[in-house]
């Protein structure tokens, strides 16, 4: 046996290993693996043959309608303000859809109310205004027929957003598809966090705002005083406060543009832990399996946040029959162009309070931009401080808007809202004209808000959901091809190969049992590359692999004929195998790389089964190259060096 | 030549079958055959209402949650496959797989439940016709109750009027037309008692025994004793959305032009048209073969349609490549029998590697189930399609390019492997003699 002999069958044994080590994940429990043992990931098994979760959605399809009762109201604000007219216009939670306008002058009353039925009057009804409207009122709802149109429309959006959702995130041919009003999500497999993390996704409603901060504001400074910050260590004296450990806070800061001093009031409040009645822990819904057992004298422990108890002190809970400040004092009553936003932050370093908290800003209410003037959004860090970033980029509406925006509100706070939460607030020291906005990660876990950031860019790149999802149900699905089915393939695959191995070693004889070996090498070695890199099984899957394993036969065939040829001819064994391989090389490199151009194609421009197909056969090329042209090389190198002397001729 | 080796072999050796001379013939019937299937699509759509025989996965369609208990009334796990043998009696195509959940039990406790949920796409037990002239009787017997909407979905009439309706009136009404109406639940007829507060009309929903209906009765019989209850049923909406459809469309498109381009680089460009044809022919002939069996159509046929075009693909290079090789080492004859001679050589691979693809997806054809009998029949057809194509369509789409625009054997390029230098050769008239090629060296 000479050396390079030798070298290609230890490294073939190191495959073998190799792949064996890369599959025994797959079949083994976590804990029945050594810690120390290299490899983890397991190949996952599609819907189709393992099954997965079953969860059922509703979509709040009125919110759908109420945001076009709104849109109508902007609109019609907007027309009222250009013609000077006065006029106020609302849209009433009840009936849906409902927009009421009332003028001040009543004589312009009839004007109004044509224009308003050229330009709505298609998608509109009018009316019996309710008693309680001002009399005179002109009211008219989204009709019944548009409202279905408007339903339908959201309903498919938020399946295709979904959808996008799920395909960004890598999960291998999930199903979404439409029930009635509903929709329903099937996820493959069953890891419990892959699962969690994937719903976090699709239930995010991803709707992004950018609204401007009014400091400086009288009411803010009234509520500053209010609460008071006299006492120790700049601790409230107001006892409602005290008792809800909410802080009145300040930020001062002088704009770049050397304008006057700007003041930021601000109430914070850190999440803390507390023992609550069962009402109190449903209402902050932390009623849940975990400790529904952990009951003491009728009460649970809760974290309750800081904005929950900042909410509580100014707006109180019927429910729970708590007065809120505004009603307490109406002078604190709101204003109605205004509203408070609420921030998220974890402690600095250097901070002494370890627990996270949440701070106020006093909004304008008017949304100036929404994620629908977004192109696109794409991970990055910060060069400054190497924080995760999101990278926003605006498209042409968006980048005007945004320009006209932070030149309006130089020395201001711009707020970014995503979902009802401040996600930053930073000062604008000049317009930003360059289309481009970024959100920078909070916290303190790199790998945390990294993958808080992946998520962002995933959302944000398929757009906000028309309306926000609820989960109804969920369930666990058996495979899709059923259990029988299932069995019944796995019958059938045997007989498979065991038909093979007959009509290869019938035909090779001793050269046959080489490809059948060489079968079982290269499907291991497929599943080894499907376990490493932790991608999914499907029927589609398995379907590219029957055709690699036809393919690396047939390979075996047009090398064994090959040589047989050369045999005939009279060459000798060594010379035989030789010119059979160098031969076949040719046919064997061109079929397998014309696959591969296809299977290239299929995973850039397919999706689900097609892509799920497309991988596995592109697996499947270099693995019937490498079995093909150095395992079947290796064997029948093996076979005549075995043999002392010149072999006169071999079993093939 | 030495004839110790004893090869058990598939053809005596020195086969040599005429293939050239039959081309024409073979390229009118596959030509006519391709025109047929397509054909088929149109007669199945007027005759049988759809192009093909699309599955939930492409048109949508009902899912129907069923529980099982025994005769003592606690929940039974039951075998999917006799629920798919009960219902397929009637309907072929209908998916059936396991689902569980928690329920609760008489005694108030949760206990899991291993129920199926059946895929079908029918979306009502209704006829149309029965469905139209329901609405029809509908509309006049309530006529004073100025109903602005009336239609169905599935098993649901969707009703919008000025004036209300009670389920007891309109029960008569639908059985006329053998329709069992279910009563409302309490919820219901709360929710349907007032009307719409803008519009101030009433929007109610009348729901028949349908579909669920239909099913129990179905799986009752078959699985006595245990007893069969639908928990829901519901329509859906196609898996496969336009989106799909139209990146798999532009995948393949794409996928066989950079095929063609492959081999206009590695080969030669008259290769390229012939290969591209074959794989067309295939995925037309299956196609074709799904449409007139009237075999069901889902993701997975799909997947099987790629693999019949992979193998399709992998089988015409290789012919190529011993045209190519063949081209290179002989000089004196005639491109018609140099392409006879070469096919000859492959014919024992060929035989061989299809018929053992062929007997493979065959087994799971018999064996298998469901799916995967619909994706091995669309192997079954396409390793035939796919090895007739390669020779009797793709290698004569070479030869009649060769013939009309290069005069003779053009020169055949090789970039790997044995490296034969290419030389061109004068083209000679020499009537085609016997025997093999004779090897250079």
């Amino acid at each position: 046996m000479d050396r390079s002999l030798k070298w290609r069958l230890f490294a073939l044994f190191m495959s073998c290993l190799l792949c064996a080590g890369a599959v025994l994940p797959t079949f083994l429990e976590r804990d029945q693996l050594p810690s120390w043992f290299p490899f983890s990931k397991k190949i996952q098994l599609g819907l189709d043959l393992q099954g997965g979760l079953h969860i059922v959605y509703s979509i709040d399809l009125d919110k759908a309608i109420d945001d076009k009762a709104s849109e109508i109201r902007r609109d019609l604000e907007s027309r009222f303000a250009d013609e000077k007219t006065a006029a106020t216009v609302k849209t009433p939670s009840s009936p849906l859809g409902a927009v009421v306008v009332t003028l001040t002058d009543p004589a312009k009353r009839e004007a109004a109310l044509s224009a308003i039925q050229a330009d709505y009057g298609g998608d509109t009804v009018s009316y019996d205004c309710a008693a309680d409207q001002p009399p005179g009122s002109i009211c008219f709802r989204v009709s019944s027929e548009y409202a279905d149109g408007i339903k339908r429309a959201a309903l498919t959006n938020a399946v295709t957003t979904i959808r996008e959702r799920i395909n960004e995130k890598g999960v291998a041919e999930p199903t979404v598809v439409e029930k009635g009003d509903e929709i329903v999500v099937e996820l493959p497999g069953l890891d419990k966090a892959a699962i969690q993390e994937t719903r976090d996704i699709i239930a995010r409603t991803a709707k992004l705002e950018f609204k401007v901060v009014d400091n400086n504001s009288e009411y803010m400074k009234r509520l500053y005083a209010h609460v008071g910050s006299e006492g120790k260590e700049g601790k409230p004296t107001e006892p409602r406060a005290i008792e809800l450990e909410i802080q009145a806070e300040i930020d001062q800061w002088r704009p770049e543009d050397g304008s006057g001093l700007q003041t930021d009031y601000f109430l914070l409040a850190h999440d803390r832990e507390e023992w609550l009645t069962l009402d109190e822990a449903k209402a902050n819904n932390c009623l849940n399996k975990d400790n529904k057992e952990k009951i003491e004298n009728g009460k649970v422990k809760c974290l309750v946040s800081g904005r929950r108890r900042i909410e509580l002190y100014l707006f109180g809970d019927k429910k729970l029959n708590i007065k809120g400040l505004v009603e307490i004092d109406p002078t604190f009553k709101l204003p109605d162009d205004r509203q408070i936003g609420y921030e998220f932050n974890e402690p600095t370093p250097e901070a002494k309070d370890r627990r996270n908290f949440w701070r106020t800003y006093y909004l304008d209410r008017a949304v100036r931009l929404t994620g629908s003037g977004i192109s696109d959004a794409m991970g990055s860090y910060d060069p400054n401080t190497n924080r995760p970033i999101v990278l926003l980029d605006f498209n042409r509406h968006g980048s005007r808007v945004f320009g006209d925006l932070t030149a309006e509100i130089v020395g201001k706070k711009l707020a970014t809202i995503l979902d009802d939460k401040v996600k930053s607030a930073p000062i604008i020291n000049g317009a930003i004209r360059g289309g481009r906005a970024s959100i920078t990660m909070g916290g303190s876990d790199a790998s945390r808000m990294e993958k808080e950031r992946n998520e962002l860019v995933n959302v944000l790149k398929t757009g906000s959901l028309p309306a926000p999802l609820h989960e109804e149900s969920s369930s666990e699905v058996g495979p899709t091809l059923g259990r029988d089915a299932i069995e019944k393939t796995r019958l059938s695959f045997g007989l498979g190969i065991a038909l093979v191995i007959i009509i290869m070693v019938g035909i090779y004889r001793w050269s046959g049992w080489i490809s059948v070996f060489g079968v079982a090498f290269h499907i291991s070695l497929m599943l080894a590359v499907m376990a490493v890199f932790g991608a999914t099984l499907t029927l589609p899957g398995i379907a590219a692999l029957v055709l690699s394993v036809g393919m690396l036969v047939d390979g075996n065939i047009l090398i064994y004929e090959r040589i047989r040829d050369e045999l005939t001819l009279g060459k000798s064994v060594r010379g035989a195998i030789d010119l059979g391989f160098s031969r076949a090389f040719s046919a064997i490199l061109d079929g397998q790389l014309t696959t591969a151009a296809a299977g290239w194609v299929l995973m850039q421009y397919g999706s689900g089964p097609i892509k799920g197909f497309a991988v596995m056969l592109l697996v499947g090329v270099f693995t019937t190259l490498v079995t093909n042209l150095w395992v079947s090389r290796i064997f029948l190198d093996w076979y005549v060096s075995r043999k002392k002397g010149t072999l006169a001729t071999i079993s093939i | 030549m030495s004839d110790h080796h004893k090869f058990r072999y598939l053809l005596p050796p020195g086969n040599n079958f005429a293939f050239v001379s039959k081309f024409k013939a073979w390229l009118i019937f596959s030509i006519i055959m391709m025109i047929a299937s397509i054909g088929m699509l149109f007669v199945n759509k007027s005759m049988r209402g759809d192009y093909m025989n699309w599955t939930i996965d492409f048109k949508g369609g009902s899912e129907i949650i069923v529980a099982f208990k025994d005769a003592s009334g606690n929940y039974a796990q039951v075998d999917p496959g006799k629920v798919r043998d009960a219902l397929e009696k009637d309907e072929a195509g209908v998916e059936v797989s396991d689902m569980s959940w928690t329920a609760q039990d008489k005694d108030g406790n949760d206990v899991p439940v291993n129920g199926m949920i059946i895929r079908t796409t029918r979306f009502s037990a209704l006829s149309p016709e029965t469905a139209a002239a329901a609405i029809a009787d509908f509309n006049t017997t309530f006529k004073d109750r100025e109903i602005s909407k009336a239609s169905w979905s599935g098993d649901r009439m969707s009703v919008r009027s000025k004036k209300p309706i009670k389920p007891e009136e309109a029960a008569p009404v639908f059985k006329k037309h053998g329709l069992d109406l279910k009563l409302w639940s309490e919820g219901e007829a709360a929710l349907y008692s007032h009307p719409d507060e803008g519009t101030g009309e009433y929007n109610l929903w009348f729901s028949m025994y349908g579909l669920d209906r239909a099913y129990e009765q179905k799986l009752d019989e078959a699985l006595k004793p245990v007893d069969a209850t639908v928990v829901q049923s519901y329509g859906v909406g196609a898996k496969a959305g336009d989106k799909l459809r139209n990146d798999a469309a532009k995948a393949i498109v794409y996928a066989i032009f950079l095929i063609m381009l492959y081999l206009a680089f590695r080969f030669d460009i008259r290769y390229a048209p012939g290969a591209a044809f074959a794989t067309i022919h295939d995925a037309v002939m299956v196609i074709g073969v799904f449409a007139v069996t009237w075999t069901e159509v889902s993701l997975t046929s799909v997947a099987g349609l790629l693999t019949v075009m992979g193998f399709s693909v992998n089988d015409t290079v290789i012919v190529f490549d011993r045209i190519r090789e063949n081209l290179a080492k002989v000089k004196d004859k005639k491109l018609e029998r140099i392409i006879d001679i070469s096919i000859n050589e492959m014919l024992v691979r060929t035989i061989l590697t299809s018929s053992t693809v062929f007997a493979t997806t065959l087994i799971m054809n018999i064996f298998g189930e469901g799916l995967v009998r619909n994706f091995a029949f669309a192997m079954n057809v396409g390793v035939i399609v796919g090895v007739y194509s390669s020779i009797f369509l793709a290698v004569p789409f070479f030869l009649w390019i060769s013939k009309k625009w290069y005069s003779g054997p053009a020169p055949s390029r090789r970039r790997l492997g044995n490296v034969v230098p290419a030389s061109a050769a004068k083209p000679e008239v020499e009537a085609s003699a016997s025997g093999k090629p004779d090897d250079e060296e």
